[in-house]
């Protein structure tokens, strides 16, 4: 049930990501060539368009000709040639499946929309399952539902993972952690692990719909799905809302810890991609852009 | 132990059940599983202590819910307890007269005591006060006694009082115990001795069997008792006819120089016997008069006897009865010592006067010295010994002679049945004394008493002889018999020898002594007080009382000589079923529904601080 669930979800995901490409980001320009142009200003041979000179502005790409008709100082722009690639870390621990499977499915199809998307902008794609190592898939273009040890069946801590275990991340490539953060290894050892030669890192935060609005009430018997812990509550709204505040703290130190190292942090809903395969959070960050 | 007496509402009990089940299924927790427990990590923040938040916790909340439920279902049972006054009152009213003694294996007090045993004593929720009607109604032991201590002080119901005066021991108990109290009269005697009461009284008297006793005048005073008590009387008879010969009257009384006794034997029974007496002198057991005759049925025999040595006690005994304590009297030596009187201070005239009417009392002797009593004229001429009592005659040289209507103290014992004084009295009209008036004309006492009867004492006589017809008229010899007797009976010693059972044995002492010792003829010895040179005590038990002052000591008599006491054939039993406690549980088992409810409040009250104590989400 739950590996149909996945094919089929993984499966939506790649049809639906050919709607969308990974945004290029200005973090690009300025590097050493590169199989794709940018929507930016570059190096490469191809001709953009003349401006005048500013200063700082290579004086290679001084127009000389155009200076000698108009006196004035014109350079040439030429578009940028990059080499893109994105680093997906996959967070397969435990708590990714959580009660209902979705974070698992919606996990593994956005990093299949995500691939597909950067494919779609010319990006070189790696990914990277956590567990007690990070385990990088090989061949890359492997088909998700092929993946090797692709169960989300970690039980240890994901963030002592990457500290302690850090991937081999090619520099100045974009980086997308897609995990739900229910860890409790501090946030900046983890971020400037992935942040170290990064030419951008994206935290999303996957989520299930339980977590963020847990529904149950009464006597209940919560069971941590890594630890197999267990915690007897009467499920009322003081509890809930105790929770939302423990949650939403934890999301914020994220977001600011984020911030301090130049990281994007977005979220994403479980049930929501599942349902129409649009993250749209990732959309309102820009990270992913929709094709024209 | 309560009793409920809504014993329905324990189908409450059902609610506790519903509350387990309620708890049991709340405690079916859903198990879900999260993606962490980090988010409730508060859950497992240590309570203060260290101690961790557990589910040992859970039942307490439950237990104390349970408690509180059972603890307000046995409220709404309406429990009610014996405590403390709201034990039911009862009253025992035992008769103490020898009747109840009576019986040749088994008495009416030992089918009392195994009654008392079986239906009073063994019950827990009533409150016990015995009265022992004898002479006099007493409370034995104290107040309000349980059952297991009235039992261990009925021993002290020994049935010696020569009668029961049940109705005094009535207006005892209703002076002494509530209007409720359940009064039961343990007697031998129903319908015999009783009358049924009047009509008005027809609503107690179903309970008390109708009857009340027959003596005049008593009935009003049982009137108010039974009133008071109406409806609570339980008349309870343990007797059984028996025959009984009996010694009911002995009487010995000084007669010149011999004494004359006088017996009186009776057959109660119904039917003839043979009585079989000796009268014996008490002191050496020497037949006196044998007595063996028919005595027809409910016929007397009386015997007198003329006894020359007045000293000799008397003993009567019946030898063919097994009732014994009637069987036997004694008669102790019934004269008293005599006064003895000075009278060497006197002139010649008077001197003659007064021995003469002195010899001619027969309550004194005159001496030389050592007097009880000294005759002065004027003034005393020596203190005499300890005790001796002076009469001063005033003998006026020139008096003031009056015959007029002298102002007379008829109560002071010294005057008692004085007649008219008529005389021509010669007195001194200035004369003066300190001490009391007894005589007086025109304001001058003609007679005045000083002092402490039973010390020194001074009596004072205004009177000159010679100019006075006194001597010659029956005041005379009235007042110095009165003088005498007063002062014999002033002696040490009892004031008699011979007592019926019951009578009060009043005994004169001597300065100095603080207590006598009296001896029962069982030989019980109890220590009697001595208050003002006094010493009373009552004399229940028939036989020789020996009374100890000190070095002295005197003997009195005492016999039962009651026909009451003695006439048996009237006893019968009459035992009513009754139920001690039937219709009474609500009335003296009070109301402890606060027993349940306070400390529900209580529970209600930790009910909530665990509440809200605990943290949110906590499964209490």
């Amino acid at each position: 049930m739950v590996h149909k669930l996945l094919q089929s979800s993984i499966e939506a995901a790649e049809i639906a990501g050919q709607r969308f490409y990974l945004n290029i980001s200005s973090r690009f320009s300025g590097l050493q060539g590169g199989s794709r142009f940018g929507r930016n200003t570059g190096n490469s041979l191809e001709f953009l368009d003349h401006r005048e000179y500013q200063p700082g502005d290579d004086v290679r790409h001084i127009d000389w000709n155009a200076m000698a008709r108009s006196d004035r100082l014109t350079v040439k722009l030429f578009r940028e040639e990059i080499s893109p690639h994105l680093d997906i870390l996959i967070d397969t621990s435990l708590s990714m499946a959580g009660e209902t499977f979705h974070k698992g499915a919606a996990t593994m199809a956005l990093a299949a929309l995500l691939r597909v998307a950067a494919y779609n902008a010319g990006y070189t794609v790696s990914c990277w399952l956590l567990k007690d190592r990070c385990r990088r898939i090989e061949p890359a273009n492997l088909p998700l539902t092929q993946w090797p040890g692709a169960e989300f069946d970690y039980s240890g801590n994901v963030g002592e993972t990457i500290t302690s275990f850090p991937p081999r991340l090619r520099n100045n490539g974009a980086r997308i952690l897609l995990s739900d953060l229910f860890w409790s290894q501090e946030p900046v050892s983890v971020l400037r692990q992935l942040s170290d030669g990064a030419a951008l890192l994206t935290v999303v935060q996957m989520l299930a719909k339980e977590d963020i609005a847990p529904e149950f009430a009464g006597n209940i018997r919560l069971i941590d799905c890594e630890t197999t812990e267990a915690v007897e509550l009467i499920a009322d709204e003081s509890l809930i809302s105790e929770y939302l505040r423990n949650f939403t703290r934890h999301q914020e130190y994220w977001k600011k810890c984020c911030s301090k190292y130049g990281a994007v942090f977005t979220h994403c809903i479980g049930e929501q991609l599942l349902s129409d395969f649009v993250p749209v959070e990732l959309l309102k960050t820009e990270i992913i852009m929709t094709r024209s | 132990m309560p009793v409920f007496m809504s014993p329905l509402a324990f189908w409450g009990i059902l609610a506790l059940a519903a509350v387990a089940a309620v708890y049991l299924f709340r405690r079916q927790s859903r198990n879900i599983r999260v993606s962490s427990l980090m988010f409730w990590s508060h859950v497992k923040v240590p309570a203060e202590g260290g101690r961790k938040i557990t589910r040992l916790q859970i039942p307490l909340v439950l237990v104390v819910e349970l408690m509180i439920l059972a603890l307000l279902v046995m409220a709404a049972a309406t429990p009610r307890a014996i405590t403390g006054d709201q034990l039911v009152p009862v009253a025992l009213i035992l008769d103490d007269s020898f009747s109840m003694s009576a019986g040749a294996t088994e008495t009416s007090r030992d089918r009392a005591l195994a009654w008392l045993n079986q239906n009073i004593f063994s019950r827990q929720f009533i409150r016990l006060t015995l009265f022992r009607a004898g002479v006099e109604p007493e409370i034995v032991g104290r107040p309000d006694m349980k059952g297991t201590e009235a039992a261990h002080l009925i021993g002290n119901w020994r049935c010696n009082s020569p009668s029961a005066d049940l109705n005094s021991a009535l207006r005892t108990v209703s002076e002494n115990c509530s209007a409720d109290t359940r009064v039961f009269v343990i007697t031998d005697r129903t319908t015999d001795g009783l009358v049924p009461r009047e009509p008005g009284m027809a609503e107690a008297a179903r309970t008390t069997d109708g009857l009340v006793p027959r003596e005049p005048g008593m009935a009003e005073a049982a009137k108010g008792t039974q009133q008071a008590l109406a409806g609570n009387i339980n008349w309870l008879a343990f007797g059984q006819p028996l025959a009984n010969i009996a010694i009911t009257t002995a009487n010995r009384y000084a007669l010149g120089d011999v004494d004359r006794c006088f017996f009186e034997f009776v057959n109660f029974a119904p039917a003839p016997v043979r009585l079989s007496a000796e009268i014996l002198s008490a002191s050496d057991a020497a037949l006196i008069e044998r007595i063996d005759l028919d005595l027809g049925a409910r016929a007397h025999h009386r015997v007198r006897l003329t006894i020359k040595d007045s000293t000799a006690g008397i003993r009567a005994v019946i030898k063919n009865d097994a009732i014994e304590y009637d069987n036997q009297a004694w008669l102790l030596p019934v004269r008293p010592e005599l006064v003895k009187v000075e009278t060497a201070s006197l002139s010649a005239q008077l001197r003659l006067l007064v021995e003469r009417t002195i010899n001619s009392s027969g309550l004194a002797t005159l001496v030389d010295s050592a007097g009880q009593l000294a005759f002065f004229e004027n003034a005393p001429t020596d203190h005499g010994s300890v005790g001796r009592w002076n009469f001063i005659i005033h003998n006026a040289t020139q008096p003031v002679t009056l015959r007029a209507s002298v102002a007379v103290d008829k109560n002071h014992p010294l005057l008692a049945g004085l007649p008219k004084v008529t005389a021509a009295w010669a007195f001194d009209r200035d004369f003066t004394g300190a001490g009391q008036p007894l005589m007086s004309v025109a304001g001058i006492p003609l007679l005045i008493s000083s002092g402490d009867q039973l010390s020194a004492h001074n009596i004072y006589l205004n009177l000159a002889v010679s100019h006075s017809n006194l001597h010659t008229t029956p005041v005379w010899p009235v007042l110095f018999w009165n003088l005498l007797s007063w002062r014999q009976q002033s002696n040490p010693g009892p004031a008699q020898f011979n007592y019926h059972s019951g009578m009060e044995v009043r005994v004169n002492l001597p300065a100095g002594v603080g207590s006598i010792k009296v001896t029962t003829p069982a030989g019980r010895v109890s220590e009697i007080p001595v208050w003002r040179h006094s010493a009373r005590f009552a004399a229940t038990d028939p036989g020789i009382h020996t009374i100890q002052a000190g070095d002295t000591s005197w003997k009195a008599s005492v016999n039962l000589n009651s026909v009451e006491e003695s006439d048996l054939t009237n006893l019968q039993t009459h035992v009513p079923d009754f139920e001690l406690a039937e219709g009474d549980t609500a009335r003296y088992f009070s109301d402890v529904r606060w027993w349940f409810i306070v400390p529900a409040l209580l529970l209600m009250v930790l009910h909530q601080w665990l509440l809200r104590q605990g943290r949110p989400g906590h499964v209490y």
